[in-house]
């Protein structure tokens, strides 16, 4: 039942979307870098939802946001060369965060609805930005895959 | 007070030695973080005793395994097993000759942590250093925590978000620069 109602509620952000929308309406259905991925992506979500149970209504919808465009990406991007993880701080934030050769990247959805974005570098660079749910998910995204 | 451990040799015993507040460019320190750990320090990584141990510049006396010394004298253990060793390396200084940082609140500017590096020798560890932080005229220990750095509101839950990622990136990337500056991204 929750799973339906997340593929839904999927379903209807996607029809919505000015990005993809259009290519939901020809195929009825979402293409990805292969089938398995969507089903992992899906299963990645309510898992998420189920080992974190404390996330508020806003962390869930932003992070459904991230998942949404990040469906997109895995048109291009095999899933597993993301490796994305995920964890919890304070007991009370949604950390998603993944490494590269160059350093760590974390999206941080806070109890406060803010989706803070860092970056450390193995030569000690930092960047960071805090976000509220307007923030163009693509572009963090992006900058979160890209890093 | 004098070190009552028999196993700590005498060269790390505190007794008699003075207090070194300088620190010195190339120095190593070294920070005892679970296995596998060390590279992904920014769960772990505590708000009110970040303690190293430094080497003075000087390996052989305060090699890095020291730091896996139990130094607490109300256990039977020598050795903590199970963990492994960052080494950051000193490369620029404060104008004192530490490390100090400034984190000043995004959302209130009049709100201002401190990241100070002190040595504060211990009784069976004269090497023990320690990232002290504090909040306003608050050092901050287990103790005052969740009264001072640890309350609720945003403003505090967003710098202890930049002290973690400070010290994350000391311990990720082994270097300590006094000079680091964080790139701050508005345009999303």
């Amino acid at each position: 039942m929750e799973n339906s109602l997340n593929n839904l509620t999927n379903d209807l952000f996607l029809r919505q979307s000015e990005l993809f929308g259009e290519d939901y309406e020809e195929t009825g259905h979402i293409h990805t870098f292969n089938d398995l991925s969507i089903s992992d992506l899906d299963d990645w979500f309510n898992s998420v939802l189920t080992k974190f149970d404390f996330l508020n209504e806003i962390q869930i919808k932003s992070f459904q946001n991230f998942v949404i465009k990040l469906n997109y990406v895995l048109r291009q991007i095999d899933p597993n060369k993301l490796k994305i993880n995920d964890d919890s701080v304070e007991d009370s934030d949604l950390l998603l965060w993944r490494e590269s050769d160059k350093g760590i990247s974390m999206i941080t959805f806070d109890e406060f609805g803010q989706i803070a974005y860092n970056y450390v570098g193995k030569n000690g660079k930092k960047v960071k930005g805090v976000f509220n749910q307007d923030v163009d998910m693509e572009k963090l995204l992006y900058k979160f895959i890209s890093m | 007070m004098q070190c009552q451990l028999p196993y700590i040799p005498k060269r790390l015993h505190s007794f008699g030695k003075h207090i070194i507040e300088e620190f010195f460019i190339g120095e190593e320190l070294y920070y005892r973080c679970k296995l596998g750990q060390c590279s992904k320090p920014y769960l772990s990584i505590s708000l009110y005793d970040v303690s190293h141990n430094r080497n003075f510049n000087d390996s052989k006396l305060y090699p890095k395994e020291d730091v896996l010394f139990d130094i607490n004298e109300n256990t039977d253990i020598e050795q903590i097993e199970n963990k492994d060793i960052s080494i950051s390396v000193i490369k620029s200084l404060s104008q004192n000759n530490t490390f100090e940082k400034e984190i000043i609140s995004d959302d209130d500017p009049d709100i201002i942590v401190n990241i100070k590096l002190i040595h504060s020798p211990v009784p069976c560890m004269y090497s023990h250093c320690a990232f002290q932080i504090s909040l306003k005229d608050d050092i901050i220990t287990k103790e005052n925590y969740s009264k001072t750095l640890g309350k609720k509101p945003k403003v505090y839950k967003n710098l202890r978000r930049d002290i973690r990622i400070e010290l994350t990136s000391i311990i990720y990337s082994s270097v300590i620069d006094n000079n680091s500056e964080t790139e701050i991204i508005t345009d999303l």
